[in-house]
This record gives C-alpha cells, sequence and structure tokens, in this order.
C-alpha cells in the first residue's frame, strides 16, 4: 500500500520510482511461480522394494488376502525382509532341516 | 519351547562379495541339488511395486510369483550358481507357506487385541511365534533394519 503511494506520490517528479514498483512486483510474482513450481512439481517415483533396500518386492498382498480390515505402512516392508531372509537361508545351504524345524515346532498359545 | 540351540548350521547373512575359497567350500557341501545352468528368463512378470497374490488370478493372462525375486537374493548369496526350474517351484512354494503362515498369526494377533490393523509390530511378533530359535533373531534383526530405512529414506 505504502509503495503504491510512494509511487503515485513521486509519479511527476521522476519515471525511476515507478520502474522500481513495478519490478519488485515482477520479482514477486516471478519469486511465486517459482516456489510453486519447486513445491508443487512432480516427484519420479521410487519403488519402496529400493527404498528399504530389499530384493522382494513389497507390495499389498495382505490387503488382498483379506487378512486385516487395515494394514500399517511398515508392514509390507517387514514382511519382504523376513522372506528375503528366509530365501536367502534356505537357498544358500541345507534346506531338508529347514524345513523339519519349521513342521515339528509348534507355536505356543497366544494369550 | 525349542531351545535356541536347536538349528545346527550356522547363520550366514547374504554378503555381496566372498572368498573364492568359502565359494569352493560351501558349494559342494549343499545337499540341495542344483543345476549349473541358469533358469531361462522367458516368464514375464509384473515387476512393479504393487501386485497381487500368486496363483489368485490363474485362470487370467499373467500369473505372478515369487520366482525372479528368489533368483536376486540367489545372485546375492552365490554369483555364480544357478538353480533349476523345479528347485525354483519349491523354493516358490515354500515362500508363499511361509508368507500364508505369518499373515494368518499376524490376523489372529490383531483380532485378539481388537484392532483392525496388521502393523510391523504383529509381523514382529508372528516371526517370533512361527520361526524356532536362532532364525527367529535373525529374521527380526533384518526386518527391523529394513523398516529403519524405509522410514530414514
Amino acid at each position: 500500500m505504502e509503495a503504491v503511494g510512494d509511487g503515485v506520490r513521486n509519479r511527476s517528479k521522476s519515471p525511476r520510482f515507478h520502474l522500481r514498483v513495478s519490478q519488485r512486483w515482477t520479482l514477486a510474482l516471478a519469486a511465486k511461480k517459482v516456489v510453486g513450481r519447486k513445491l508443487g512439481g512432480p516427484k519420479k517415483p521410487v519403488p519402496r522394494s529400493v527404498k528399504a533396500g530389499l530384493q522382494f518386492l513389497v507390495s499389498r498382498y495382505l490387503e488382498n488376502g483379506r487378512h486385516a480390515q487395515r494394514v500399517g505402512t511398515g508392514t509390507p516392508v517387514y514382511l519382504a525382509a523376513v522372506l528375503g531372509y528366509l530365501a536367502a537361508e534356505a537357498g544358500g545351504f541345507n534346506y531338508l532341516p529347514l524345513l523339519d524345524l519349521a513342521n515339528n515346532y509348534l507355536p505356543p498359545l497366544s494369550q | 519351547m525349542a531351545p535356541k540351540a536347536e538349528k545346527k548350521p550356522a547363520a550366514k547373512k547374504p554378503a555381496e562379495e566372498e572368498p573364492a575359497a568359502e565359494k569352493a567350500e560351501k558349494a559342494p557341501a549343499g545337499k540341495k541339488p542344483k543345476a549349473e545352468k541358469r533358469l531361462p528368463a522367458g516368464k514375464a512378470e509384473k515387476g512393479s511395486g504393487e501386485g497381487k497374490k500368486a496363483g489368485r488370478k490363474k485362470a487370467k493372462k499373467s500369473v505372478e510369483t515369487y520366482k525372479i525375486y528368489i533368483f536376486k537374493v540367489l545372485k546375492q548369496v552365490h554369483p555364480d550358481i544357478g538353480i533349476s526350474s523345479k528347485a525354483m517351484s519349491i523354493m516358490n512354494s515354500f515362500i508363499n507357506d511361509i508368507f500364508e503362515k505369518l499373515a494368518g498369526e499376524s490376523a489372529k494377533l490383531a483380532r485378539y487385541n481388537k484392532k483392525p490393523t496388521i502393523t510391523s509390530r504383529e509381523i514382529q511378533t508372528s516371526v517370533r511365534l512361527v520361526l524356532p530359535g536362532e532364525l527367529a533373531k535373525h529374521a527380526v534383526s533384518e526386518g527391523t533394519k529394513a523398516v529403519t530405512k524405509f522410514t530414514s529414506a
């Protein structure tokens, strides 16, 4: 408001002040455009497997299987890590002892 | 309860680089038969981050499996060893089996606590319940590491 007022008052004296006012508005608009462009710009989608450093895919298996109504954000990441680790274990060396352990072990009753 | 010393072979994490001496020692020690030839990459599968359960869309065009991911993990552990198609099918069945066990246990835990959400905490508890001994310890550390890296990135 004051700037515009100053511009109006000093218009008769010298045209430089008028130019300065217009320059300020132009810079403000340019800055707004740049900031808006940076903030609102679309980011490239990064797969969650790469983000977590895993080889197994991070996906929505839990949701499609209808195991629960909702699934947390870290849940598929954790599950993918566990499955990848088990694949490395079983694929790396002996396989039958792992099967024996898994089948013979009875989990305790929950609560 | 199963004793923690039940698991006889030492737990080994996937190492990207291994000495040649260790490779020669470990490769013949594996009892699972492996063919030296590589699996052909003729099967086109979805590599995207979002997919659906394997076997559910069997009548439709695409069948989704874990085979490419199992191959990636194998290249991490043993870069110069291949895997036969029958062995790959066995590994795929194994992964599906473990997935069903963990997901079922997580669903039960969520139901017992009257919560509609399966979080990473439910998965962690399920891993401790389903997997025995040292295997559960290492699996929990792997999962925690992955979630930490995921949140920080």
